[in-house]
């Protein structure tokens, strides 16, 4: 009875997690599309040579990773302060997911997000923005839920150490639709 | 001198080929629409990938 409840609990602080980080991730790309939008009220024929600047940049970090070159990516080193966490049991769930979720004040260790918010500012779309920014922060909530089944530390060890170990399969497939979102924007705009 | 072919560099090598020809299929593809409606496309699909991958860097 007692293990339903502690589980019960659990769901609701993921869920309060998850959906924190969607929403978060669904105002990142309306700040981001906004901003857009703004730009090209000003410069009305911006849209179509940034997107083609943007395809240039994607390709460049398709190589990147594809490991063919090194580049930095855009991104902090700032980490949740240990702190935060400790406010209320429901609360924490809440900071935590949404401060992450925003994806643009912690590490981003794979160019595809910096790439995404690049053409959400070229689209100057909000709505857009808004639906692209909650799939993003949606799915990078879906990991809370593979650790349901952990019991104990070790277990979320071993879940982590398998998580880290997708991290090449994930620059892999980074790189592979990279390289086709760049070839689609250096090509298709200019087709007549 | 003949050197060994490196397998991961190959792999790599081909992921970047595919990548760019789907690009260019999807180009052509997509060309009696605008070309927003497929780079909308591709960007949830970026969207999806962004997210799912930030799970492999805790």
């Amino acid at each position: 009875m007692e293990g339903t409840e502690t589980r019960r609990r659990w769901l609701q602080r993921a869920t309060l997690y998850a959906l924190s980080m969607t929403a978060a991730g669904a105002a990142t790309g309306v700040a981001f599309a906004a901003a857009g939008a703004a730009v090209s009220m000003l410069w009305p024929d911006m849209t179509l040579p940034l997107a083609v600047a943007l395809g240039a940049v994607a390709f460049v970090y398709a190589l990147h990773e594809l490991e063919f070159l090194r580049l930095p990516v855009p991104g902090r080193d700032w980490q949740v302060p240990a702190d935060w966490v400790r406010e209320g049991f429901y609360r924490s769930a809440i900071i935590f997911g949404s401060t992450v979720g925003f994806g643009v004040f912690t590490r981003v260790p794979f160019a595809t997000l910096p790439i995404l918010l690049a053409w959400l500012f070229a689209s100057g779309n909000v709505l857009y923005g808004a639906l692209a920014g909650l799939v993003y922060g949606a799915t990078r909530a879906l990991s809370i839920y593979s650790s349901a089944s952990s019991q104990g530390t070790d277990d979320l060890v071993r879940l982590n150490q398998h998580l880290m170990r997708l991290a090449s399969a994930g620059h892999q497939v980074a790189g592979l639709l990279l390289a086709v979102f760049a070839a689609y924007l250096l090509i298709a705009p200019n087709l007549p | 001198m003949i050197q060994a072919i490196d397998p991961a560099h190959t792999k790599r090598s081909l992921l970047l080929a595919i990548g760019l020809l789907v690009g260019l299929a999807l180009a052509l593809a997509t060309a009696v629409l605008s070309w927003e409606a497929g780079a909308v496309g591709l960007g949830f699909a970026l969207a999806a990938l962004a997210g799912l991958a930030q799970t492999c860097s805790a």
